[in-house]
């Protein structure tokens, strides 16, 4: 405890020696080096007769390495990896955590034309949140809805873009390979062979509105954005195959053997250092065969062929800038299934102290559990507190 | 749970007090209009011509009328075009994304003339802005933030002095008026007038626009904002 100490004391006193990221420029052709590392302690409240303290630690949640590239106005490249969370995977052991997959970012786009067109592996366009930056939030997590247990957050494919309306407007439109995270462990595609396809749009009002949580500027005007997306997958097995081992997540939603339509609406504000976040998601699931896991055992009469979960997700911040602090608090309502009774309501209350903005800042956030799905996710804990620092060069 | 809150609430209370900072003046606001200009990046008048050059984050520099109407385009195109001067018969742009300075002929828009200005930083986090100091007889360029530099330059755009400037979060403009150097904050909504030989700040007004990105002045020193993300031309009165 006093090395960390000394080291947290280390970081603070050198916080202001940091800065920005490196270029290295050649023509029209610019590379530049960046990278992000973050460390939390986790503290669990456990129930009463629980005795399994592994999750009181320190995690290295953060080390990444990025490559941004840029020819004129034409191409750009990206490739960005988490060295943490490749070493983790490849310890092997542990379910992929959809959050930290490792890989991040390894894509070509082809900007000459009206329509961006984006190949090669990245974040979907699907969902306010998970677009965002992890480091731009004043919590450790994203919530539970929307770190990638209930619909993948990256996948391999091609994405299309374009904006309009002097970028208010946002269009979206991609196929993917449907396997999420696990397309880069997995390599192939599952035995269906056939693909997810993915579109978004959202419409900001009175100016192009980024993809940011905060409001760090503090903006002068009053924002607000609106969005919708949608995304469909049949990956019903042939007969005598099987979905690849790990697939379907935590929760068995992420990847079914069936039909899964996920269709979401979002909606952001922000004005003098406050700024809101609201989501909501439906999956309608298909599962193919009637003993699947995800009907519950009812019947077909009960169940109609059709399994639903969701949730949604608000919260709110406001960054006092004289102060270099932000408070967020986030609410997170969900269910996992819609023939089992119960959901899960969880509280989040988050603090950070930028030291120079988000990108060398100091987070606390506490979770509580206020409704627990006893039947569907039993949890071993009722509150939760992380701490730590993250660090942005 | 309740206790952790008001620990939370407390620690939060306390920051705004301990940093509670005086309220900056205000300049007076006269008009605004839309420029047909796509992502402005900054302006500079022409006291020959009362027309504005505009420069725009596709790398394009663009001459308007007072009321933002496109007169000419320039025909080469670079590839993030944050600051413009006139200076003479020179139109001055400086490209963020290359670190490249280009020389305009003002007559035609024809390019004369590139000049590499290195700079290791982020590649949005480069050169935002660009002016013309009388008092020192130099261009200077100004990185955008993490950290801002001014940086002077002799008659061959090669940096022979540097200063930093930690005044503001970012620097998005900068501009010579009257025997004072002029800074725009971006993210501070601020307008800074400096001493234009050590680039201390002298005063500063609040500037309640969003995004102003560019920085000038008319003929009669009334002041001048463009927005990038408003695509507007804000006109206040002259500082005093």
């Amino acid at each position: 405890m006093r090395i960390s100490l000394c080291c947290f004391s280390l970081m603070m006193c050198f916080s202001d020696v940091v800065l920005a990221q490196y270029v290295f420029v050649k023509g029209d052709h610019t590379l530049q080096l960046s990278g992000q590392l973050s460390v939390y302690y986790n503290h669990r409240i456990l129930k009463d007769g629980e005795e399994d303290k592994k999750n009181n630690r320190f995690r290295l949640r953060d080390m990444q390495v990025g490559f941004n590239g840029r020819k004129g106005n034409v191409w750009e490249y990206k490739l960005r990896a988490d060295l943490a969370d490749l070493a983790a995977n490849a310890g092997g052991g542990a379910a992929l955590d959809p959050e930290n997959p490792g890989l991040m970012s390894a894509y070509v786009v082809y900007k000459a034309l009206p329509v961006h067109i984006q190949l090669g592996y990245d974040k979907l366009p699907y969902s306010l949140s998970s677009m965002q930056t992890f480091e731009g939030s004043v919590f450790w997590q994203r919530g539970q809805l929307l770190r990638g247990d209930f619909f993948s957050r990256r996948d391999a494919g091609l994405t299309l873009s374009t904006s309009l309306w002097q970028q208010r407007i946002n269009i979206y439109g991609g196929v993917y390979t449907g396997l999420g995270e696990n397309i880069i462990v997995n390599n192939d595609n599952d035995p269906s062979g056939r693909p997810e396809f993915v579109g978004r749009v959202d419409v900001a009002y009175p100016s192009r509105y980024r993809y940011r949580e905060l409001d760090l500027v503090s903006v002068r005007i009053p924002m607000v954005r609106l969005g919708a997306n949608v995304r469909h997958t049949d990956k019903t097995q042939p007969p005598g195959e099987v979905l690849p081992e790990g697939v379907a997540g935590e929760y068995g939603l992420r990847i079914i053997d069936g039909k899964r339509t996920v269709y979401g609406v979002d909606a952001a504000f922000q004005f003098r250092g406050f700024s809101a976040q609201f989501e909501a998601h439906t999956l309608n699931l298909k599962p193919a065969q009637p003993n699947d896991p995800l009907y519950s055992n009812t019947s077909d009469a009960v169940n109609k062929g059709v399994v639903k979960a969701g949730g949604i997700q608000g919260q709110v911040n406001y960054c006092y800038l004289p102060a270099r602090s932000v408070l967020s608090v986030r609410y997170e309502n969900y269910n996992l299934n819609d023939l089992i009774t119960g959901h899960t309501e969880r509280l989040g209350v988050g603090y950070a102290y930028m030291f120079h903005g988000m990108d060398i800042a100091f987070k606390i956030h506490y979770y509580k559990i206020l409704n627990e799905d006893q039947k569907s996710e039993s949890l071993k804990w009722t509150d939760q507190v992380r701490v730590g620092f993250q660090y942005e060069f | 749970m309740k206790y952790l809150l008001s620990i939370f609430s407390l620690i939060f209370f306390l920051l705004l007090l301990l940093g509670f900072r005086g309220l900056k003046e205000k300049i007076g606001f006269v008009s605004s209009k839309a420029v047909k200009v796509p992502e402005p990046s900054d302006i500079a008048f022409d006291t020959a011509s009362n027309n504005l050059y505009v420069v725009s984050d596709n790398g394009v520099l663009y001459e308007c009328d007072p009321k933002g109407n496109i007169q000419r385009r320039a025909p080469y195109e670079g590839v993030d075009f944050e600051g413009v001067e006139v200076k003479d018969d020179g139109v001055y742009v400086v490209d963020e994304a290359t670190r490249q300075l280009h020389r305009f002929n003002r007559h035609t828009l024809e390019k004369e003339g590139s000049w590499y200005v290195p700079y290791n930083g982020g590649r949005n986090k480069g050169y935002e802005s660009l002016a013309y100091n009388p008092s020192a007889n130099r261009f200077l360029v100004i990185t955008e933030r993490d950290p801002v530099l001014i940086r002077e330059l002799n008659e061959d755009f090669i940096p022979v002095k540097e200063y930093t400037f930690n005044d503001a979060r970012d620097i998005s403009a900068a501009r010579w008026y009257d025997g004072y150097m002029y800074l725009l904050s971006d993210e501070d909504h601020t307008v800074f007038r400096c001493d234009p030989v050590t680039y201390k700040v002298l005063h500063s007004w609040k500037v309640n626009i969003h995004n102003p990105e560019g920085l000038a002045f008319d003929r009669q020193g009334g002041l001048i904002i463009i927005s990038d993300d408003r695509h507007r031309l804000y006109f206040f009165d002259k500082l005093k």
